[in-house]
């Protein structure tokens, strides 16, 4: 019986009047990807924000292994073991390439502040640096501004920084969004190394549906702030009312 | 000599003071003016320790602890309240500062000011002082050098961008804020407390508006997180009004025509850079 690590029960986030989420209940396994669709403007992101404790909850709970964390801050969450990538890559654009790995390393490996002075410390982080971004293809910017890369060698580099996080599980934000075609099938083979490899499970937002139906364990399916349906891939897709509501015919 | 002494002294000054700023304003985005607050009481609590018969060393390091303490108001206030909100707060602290001081004549002795506050032993000369002065300075901006190597300097740059993309690392945006302001309200009392030492005397006007506008001058000015520009942005701020001394001005309106200029460079930059100084919000 595989282990539930987050549980997300009868959620409903309000702005102003307008019910953003209601009564959303699902939960994610140990090293399970979910994947989160629905149109735009249903409140995806919204309940990864709510997840992630960027938004305020009107009722319901969210628990972590078990530990209700709905009054801990976003950073508290963070270091408790849930990581999150953003809609519009949470990339610093004005920091180098290296300096945006940097700054998820020495926060995850807990490096001392001075480390930057001891050749000990700089040889490690140079190490994993390298590492991270010889992945990734982006060795060959470690120097340059993260401003300065395109869409996709963004996305590559924020999920290079999610590789190094202490956690979990991971929340990802449309991942293929602004991304050229090529790139998609890097995506999709890092994510799946992070699942794999790092035994993250992986909560993930997409509308790219090809994609996501190749990447994810289960969906659920939002519509107007609702919780539509849940189940396998195969069986979303089988779904005569969610195409013709949703998907306007076929997926 | 002691024009160009001067000078440089006012150098190391206004770059003490400056530093602080730059790292929460240019660096940091945090609109903390309670740079110059912070320098009035470093200068007030040095000359009150010895007022009250410290030694000049030991009433400076009651100064430095006086002032970590009181910048923790300043840490309360960035928690609780909203970033605009803050930066009036911080503003109208030095209003309230110098309403304190005017009117507790009994320990700072009201309008009248203090005066007679002595120079440490082994500094009477100003000569000797301006040594010392740079060497705080060189000290200080070592000090922000490492700071942007750390990660909070990391972390002050990236919530520049989003806070929320700091705090999803794991890191307490509001422990940084608080970090840089208690860094700040330090480095300005150590330049009032260095700055009190070479004029000896101090009264409520010691840190004027004109005061706070210079600051938040060089700190605009610099923009860049880089230590080299908020340098070249002091030296410019420091050395550029006093070619009005060799003008045919009436010496009353030097000190006018000074914060003239500064406003208008404040305006000028902010109209011209506000981009790199501020830069776009990105929301999640």
């Amino acid at each position: 019986m595989p282990k539930e690590i987050l549980e997300i029960e009868n959620v409903s986030v309000k702005f102003g009047d307008a019910m953003i989420l209601k009564n959303i209940s699902f939960s994610v396994n140990e090293k399970e990807i979910v994947g989160i669709i629905g149109p735009n403007g249903c409140g995806k992101t919204t309940l990864l924000n709510a997840i992630s404790g960027f938004v305020p909850l009107e009722s319901g709970t969210i628990s972590y292994n078990g530990q209700d964390i709905m009054d801990l801050p976003p950073y508290k969450r963070a270091q408790l073991g849930i990581g999150r990538s953003f809609q519009h890559a949470g990339i610093f654009r004005d920091l180098s390439v290296e300096d945006n790995i940097v700054i998820g390393l020495e926060k995850a490996e807990k490096y001392p502040w001075y480390w930057m002075f001891t050749p000990k410390f700089r040889k490690k982080a140079d190490h994993t640096v390298k590492e991270s971004l010889e992945e990734v293809d982006l060795l060959a910017h470690r120097k340059s501004l993260a401003g300065i890369l395109s869409g996709g060698q963004i996305r590559l580099l924020e999920l290079a920084r999610l590789k190094l996080f202490h956690g979990n599980i991971l929340l990802i934000d449309e991942p293929t969004a602004g991304v050229a075609p090529v790139l998609r099938t890097q995506l999709a083979t890092i994510i799946r190394k992070l699942n794999r490899e790092h035994g993250f499970a992986i909560v993930v937002i997409e509308h790219n549906l090809k994609f996501l139906f190749d990447l994810v364990d289960k969906v659920v399916v939002l519509v107007d702030g609702e919780k539509y349906m849940e189940g396998k891939p195969e069986e979303i897709q089988k779904d005569k009312r969610l195409q013709e509501i949703y998907f306007g015919g076929s997926v | 000599m002691g024009y160009f002494l001067t000078q440089l002294a006012r150098l190391a000054e206004n770059v003490g003071l400056a530093i602080g700023s730059h790292l929460t304003i240019a660096v940091g985005n945090i609109f903390f003016l309670g740079g110059s607050t912070m320098f009035c009481f470093g200068a007030y609590a040095v000359a009150i320790s010895q007022k009250a018969g410290l030694d000049p060393w030991l009433s400076a390091v009651v100064a430095v602890l006086c002032s970590i303490v009181f910048s923790f108001l300043f840490v309360l206030a960035y928690i609780k309240l909203s970033n605009d909100s803050f930066t009036v707060f911080t503003l109208s602290s030095m209003l309230a500062f110098e309403a304190l001081v005017k009117s507790w004549d009994s320990v700072t002795g009201g309008v009248l000011g203090i005066a007679g506050i002595m120079r440490p032993e082994g500094m009477t000369k100003l000569k000797e002082l301006v040594i010392f002065q740079i060497v705080i300075m060189i000290i200080l901006l070592i000090v922000e050098y490492v700071i942007l190597k750390t990660f909070i300097g990391r972390s002050l740059l990236g919530m520049r961008e989003s806070k929320y993309f700091v705090e999803s690392l794991g890191t307490s945006t509001r422990l940084i804020g608080g970090i840089a302001i208690v860094i700040c309200s330090v480095m300005a009392a150590i330049a009032g407390v260095t700055t009190v030492w070479r004029v000896q005397f101090l009264d409520a006007s010691f840190g004027s508006v004109t005061l706070l506008v210079l600051t938040v001058t060089i700190a605009v000015l610099a923009a860049k997180p880089k230590i080299r520009w908020l340098m070249l942005s002091a030296i410019f701020v420091t050395f550029l009004p006093e070619v009005f001394r060799f003008l045919p001005i009436p010496s009353i309106m030097i000190g006018h025509l000074r914060i003239f200029m500064y406003s208008v460079m404040l305006i000028i930059v902010l109209l011209t850079i506000s981009k790199k100084l501020m830069p776009q919000k990105r929301f999640i």
